[in-house]
Parts: structure tokens; sequence; C-alpha cells
């Protein structure tokens, strides 16, 4: 009587357990395909974001950028860079995705330090500012407050 | 009455690769602040100019300053944003990487204003 006890609860907690393990895995950063690197919500964008959007680059910062940086940056609250930017990966702004093609020297410390990040929609290969990320030439992404920034590889 | 509080100037000169300057600071009564503009906190490069010239460090990422009461701005910007920020507002630029005039700002960047590639001993006492 006592040993059917015991040996009951262990037949459904180990295929419990193994369910939500197979949960964990599929939908964390880890899961097979790829890994979200650094993910975040656009909190505020700047009036003068289109003086920059006409040249091509979107300027990010996190919420504790000063007031001035603000004016010329779309800001999110990112906090986390998981694991270094790397050529290949891939940046996601709302709907639109962006291959990365080059970085700068710099631009790892910076996202990680102050959520700064740099992106030139110029097709380089390679950076002309160590702070620059260098994506895909393709249109800019339509941007608003909301919208979602995932960077994975 | 309050003591007066004693200021000193400094020569900044660029840094190897660097571009523009030298640059003199003398930090003013309302205009003593030595603006750090860097990832982690009071950048050295900042820290050795208030240290110098009697000016305040201040860390732009946790406080808010007016641009007046601003007497130096040490950033450590890649090339594109910060760069232009604080010389569009006429104030005196220090960007620790050795960056040149670029990005939609670049026009606001002048010798006059904006020194990069400095490094702590590029800090010189002349007063």
């Amino acid at each position: 009587m006592m040993s059917a006890g015991r040996v009951y609860p262990q037949k459904t907690v180990v295929p419990a357990l193994i369910f939500v393990m197979l949960n964990f895995f599929a939908y964390s950063p880890y899961s097979g395909d790829y890994m979200i690197k650094y993910q975040a919500n656009v909190t505020f964008i700047g009036p003068m974001v289109s003086e920059f959007i006409e040249n091509h680059i979107l300027i990010l910062f996190g919420e504790s950028a000063p007031e001035e940086l603000m004016e010329f940056a779309i800001i999110h609250d990112g906090k986390n860079l998981i694991k270094p930017l790397a050529v290949n990966d891939s940046v996601q702004i709302g709907e639109s995705s962006y291959k990365v093609l080059a970085i700068g020297e710099v631009a790892n410390t910076n996202l990680a330090n102050l959520g700064h990040l740099v992106l030139k929609f110029n097709g380089n290969t390679s950076v002309e500012m160590p702070g620059d990320v260098c994506l895909e030439e393709k249109p800019l992404p339509p941007i608003q407050v909301g919208e979602k920034i995932m960077i994975y590889d | 009455m309050a003591e007066e509080k004693k200021y000193r100037k400094v020569r900044i000169k660029k840094g190897p690769k660097g571009w523009g300057g030298p640059l003199v600071i003398e930090p003013k009564p309302g205009r003593d602040l030595i603006y750090s503009v860097t990832g982690g906190g009071i950048h050295p490069v900042a820290q050795r100019i208030a240290d110098l010239t009697g000016g305040t460090p201040f860390d732009g990422f946790k406080s808010k300053a007016a641009f007046e009461e601003i007497a130096v701005a040490v950033i450590d910007c890649g090339g594109t944003a910060r760069v232009g920020v604080y010389p569009m507002k006429k104030v005196p630029t220090v960007d620790i990487y050795p960056t040149s005039p670029s990005g939609p700002l670049f026009r606001f960047i002048t010798e006059e204003l904006f020194c990069s590639g400095v490094r702590v001993e590029d800090i010189e006492l002349i007063e």
C-alpha cells in the first residue's frame, strides 16, 4: 500500500516535467533554431529622428539617455545584451528584418552599456565609424511607439 | 558669504588618430560641469579634467543639466550621434574615441569645439 502510493506520483510528475522542459526549450532564447540576443519595445520617438532617417540611419538609446540625445533617437526599454552581436545576425524592427553586414568595434559596448545602437541601412560590409552597425540596404521600417525590436542570430 | 570656488584652465589635445582641438577649458561659476555622457559612469578622462580644473564631474545618464551649465562634454561616441549633438549646442566636446566629423550633424563639428581620441595624458594644466 505504502509503496504504491509513492510510485504513482512519479508516473505523472516525470512526464509533466519533460513536458515543461520541452516547452521551455521551444520558447526560450536558447531554442534550437536561433537565439534572441536583445529585445526591446520602442517607448519614445525623438522629433528629429526623421533627419537621420533621411540619411538611412536610426539611432537607438535606452531610457536613461539625456534629453538632448532623445531628440534624435528612438528610445526603448531594452536592458540585457545576452550575447554580442555578430555579422549575419538579424535585426527585426516590427515586421521588417535586416541582416547585419558589419559591426564597429565599440557597437557592442554601446549597446550593452547604454542601449545605444547606430543602425546604418547602407549595405556596406565594412563600417565607416566604430559605433556603426551596417545592415542590408532596404527601405527603413515604419517606426512607432510600442514597436518591438529584436536581434537574433 | 560662501567661499568662492577656484577654477583652473586645462588644454586638451587630440590623441593618436584623433581629430580637432586643442581645446582650452576653464570652468566658470554656473558653468562648471564636466559632463560625462559615457557608458559606466564618470569616464577617467572626465574625472581628470574635473580634478585639474576644479570643475564638477557630472553623469549625463544619471541626472539632468542645462547646456549652459556644461563646461565640457566627454563622450564615448562611435561617430554618429553624440559627436554632433553637443557641438551643435556650442558645448566643447571631447570624444575618447578617435572619430572625425561625420553623421548628419557633421557640419557642427569644428576644431574649436571638438577634440577626439583623447586620453588622460592628453590633458594638461596651463594656469
